[in-house]
């Protein structure tokens, strides 16, 4: 539509989308200042990539893959050091459980007093889910993308996004579940 | 997607066939959750629950856990719109450029062949004119276009051409030299904040950019603001009314009596100092040093906020001629200082109101408009980080009343957002001193971001520094005094610790003195409006 002669359909595409990237980059970087970068920069690539939109396919799906090849390109710059993980790999290892370290991505007070335990562990268990499951969980879980555009997405077979669904699923419930029982032994303990 | 019956055990526990093939992997009640296959299998699935609690019990749990999860979001910051509002600003510019439908291609030629047609039988001297004097016909059948596209066209022996503006017909507005040069300061003052260290005064500038406000509020504000400063000071001639706005606020009636002692010693050395720097023939000497700069402008402030007397008239009078003699030659923190009193004056007498506008303009343009020195080699002097934090404060307080002078609102606020953003700057660089905080406070407290708690937690910052305890730098203490109006947050506590300013030492200097006088003028001079309020 913006471009068929109607400049204000972008102005639509950014009301639409806002708030849904912003959330969608911050649960991938656990930044605010950055995820709305990355939501301006991808609103700044549709524009620019809406000369090469076709339009017989779906506008979510267009928006989904920019996005996704943006939050790629950008984790790719950020990483601090080369990552060596197999596709099979769920988890980081305990060891590389902290890998980030962005300028800005550690919670100020306010969040940290905000951030209640539950919050802080949530957060834990995603950030240490692998990017490739992390990205499938987002997309499916939050971002509510079928499994097929999920695929179509990523470029990978739609079973390997199944598998990684799982995998994810699993590994969060065991990460929380053994948060809890930490958070419940150190409370005995304490009492005791 | 197929259904194993046997589905119940995990893919893996950290390994899982990664190029499986989508009909190998069973289903999960995740799958379930988000309802992800076709009907039949969403279906299949649901009736494969319900005849296996061990899988219900399993949907419930990872219920719980999408649950928890979905939690998981971010409120955007107050700046994100202003970011997106940037794109789509873009955006606008991008389609004209790019998808705008274009003139057709025969069009260029035709046009062009025309253009070419008609300069040739102007510089042959064809006249046009007499074509349609002696064709009266076609004249009266062409009617009113014709004659307005030749009425402007005038075609005499020294071949002068004026082009009736009604001949040019363009398909967009076009862009006039002010709005290209603006355009181009805004690109290369983009260009410079992008190398700042800190994104203070780049956010401030994007943020004024974008923030267009209402544009009558923003007229009519300075001007209301202007009308009350000269009412109220016509209020305050009044002792009575100086005395009751005193004791409205527990302050004793005793404080007037030497605020009034001081104005009238202020006037007198004044007009000393004016008389110094005046010689015999009347000219005034060209170099004003810092010192007599403020003495002069912080007396003419001191003396207005005094209340009028006629004492203390011609002190008044001389002190606002002698600013507007000096100010030609002031520039950057010396022309906020000059302009301090000059503001004040033209507010309650309308002295001055010219050079006011004149060098309020110099004072914007100062900061927006790109140098050889301003923003491509440094940056301007208002916004560097050697400026008094006391003096930006003031320049604030200055600019917010400049519209009443017929200077762009929008282009003032866009000054003051980039001062404050300098001053925040200071902040995060650790420099939380209270004059930074009067200072925002002060001059831009209706910039503070009120969402972010920005203005509560400088006032509550601003408490911990006594105002006896900031003694003698009294030009802080007034900032503090007159930017907490009635009625805001700790402002009883503030009124209590203001009233013992009275039993310390005097200041030795004019400046000093004029800022101690302000100090305990505040209850009825301090807050524009609140006389009036309370006279009735």
């Amino acid at each position: 539509m913006y471009r068929d002669g109607e400049p204000q359909a972008f102005r639509q595409l950014v009301d639409l989308y806002r708030d849904r990237m912003l959330q969608f980059f911050y649960r991938l970087c656990w930044d605010r200042q950055r995820s709305e970068d990355l939501t301006q920069d991808l609103f700044l690539k549709l524009m620019l990539g809406s000369k090469r939109y076709r339009p017989q396919g779906r506008m979510a799906t267009f928006v989904y893959r920019v996005a996704t090849n943006l939050w790629i390109d950008h984790y790719r710059q950020q990483r601090p050091r080369p990552r060596f993980y197999s596709f099979d790999q769920v988890v980081h290892a305990n060891d590389d459980s902290a890998p980030r370290q962005y300028a800005g991505d550690d919670p100020t007070p306010d969040e940290q007093l905000s951030d209640g335990e539950e919050r802080a562990a949530m957060r834990q268990a995603l950030e240490r889910l692998t990017e490739p499951h992390r990205l499938v969980f987002e997309l499916a879980v939050y971002q509510e993308r079928p499994y097929s555009e999920i695929s179509d997405l990523l470029d990978i077979p739609i079973g390997t996004v199944k598998s990684r669904m799982h995998n994810a699923v699993h590994a969060l419930k065991d990460m929380l579940g053994s948060a809890e029982r930490d958070q419940s032994q150190q409370r005995a303990g304490g009492a005791g | 997607m197929s259904l194993h019956p046997n589905s119940n055990q995990h893919p893996n526990n950290g390994a899982a066939d990664e190029s499986a093939d989508h009909d190998a992997v069973a289903w999960q009640p995740i799958d379930l959750l988000l309802k992800q296959g076709t009907p039949d299998e969403v279906t299949a699935m649901r009736n494969e629950v319900n005849g296996n609690p061990r899988k219900a019990l399993e949907l419930a749990d990872t219920i719980t856990l999408v649950e928890q999860f979905r939690l998981l979001s971010v409120k955007a910051s107050p700046e994100f719109a202003g970011k997106l509002q940037d794109v789509v600003l873009h955006s606008d510019r991008f389609y004209r450029s790019h998808f705008q439908p274009q003139s057709p291609a025969w069009l260029m030629p035709i046009v062009s062949g025309l253009a070419a047609a008609a300069t040739f039988l102007l510089l042959w001297g064809f006249d046009v004119a007499q074509v349609w004097r002696s064709n009266p016909e076609l004249t009266a059948v062409a009617g009113h276009e014709i004659r307005t596209s030749l009425s402007g066209m005038t075609i005499g022996d020294d071949r002068q051409i004026d082009v009736g503006s009604e001949a040019a017909v363009v398909d967009e507005e076009p862009i006039s030299p002010e709005q290209a040069s603006w355009e181009r300061a805004v690109t290369e003052i983009l260009a410079r904040l992008d190398k700042e260290t800190t994104d203070n005064l780049r956010d401030a500038f994007r943020n004024g950019m974008n923030q267009n406000g209402d544009a009558l509020k923003q007229w009519l504000d300075p001007s209301n603001a202007m009308v009350l400063l000269r009412l109220e000071h016509e209020l305050r001639a009044s002792a009575d009314v100086r005395v009751r706005a005193l004791r409205s606020r527990g302050a004793l009636a005793e404080v007037d009596d030497l605020v009034q002692e001081l104005a009238d010693g202020i006037a007198d050395e004044m007009q000393r100092v004016v008389a110094v720097q005046t010689d015999p023939e009347g000219s005034s000497q060209l170099h004003v040093s810092d010192e007599e700069l403020n003495n002069i402008s912080w007396g003419v402030r001191a003396l207005i906020a005094s209340g009028s007397s006629a004492y203390r008239a011609n002190a008044l009078r001389n002190g606002g001629e002698w600013l507007a003699r000096h100010v030609p030659q002031l520039t950057g923190e010396r022309l906020v200082i000059a302009l301090s009193g000059l503001v004040e004056l033209a507010a309650i007498s309308g002295q001055h109101f010219e050079a006011v506008a004149e060098h309020g303009q110099r004072l914007v343009d100062d900061v927006l408009q790109p140098s050889d020195e301003n923003w491509r080699r440094r940056l301007p002097d208002l916004l560097a980080g050697h400026a008094a934090a006391g003096n930006l404060g003031e320049a604030g307080r200055i600019l917010a009343r400049l519209p009443a002078f017929g200077i762009a609102p929008q282009r003032c606020k866009l000054v003051r957002q980039l001062m404050l953003g300098q001053l925040r700057d200071r902040r995060t660089t650790a420099q939380d001193r209270p004059e930074v905080l009067a200072a925002m406070l002060y001059g831009c407290g209706d910039l503070l971001d009120e969402a972010t708690g920005e203005l509560d937690r400088i006032g509550w910052q601003l408490l911990r520094w006594k105002p006896t305890r900031l003694a003698p730098d009294f030009g802080t203490v007034q900032q503090i005094a007159w930017s907490r109006a009635p009625g805001s947050r700790g402002y009883t506590r503030l009124q209590r610790e203001l009233r013992q300013l009275a039993i310390l030492p005097m200041p030795d200097n004019l400046a000093g003195r004029s800022a101690f006088l302000m100090c305990l003028a505040t209850n009825f001079a301090g807050h524009v409006g609140s006389l009036l309020l309370n006279d009735e």
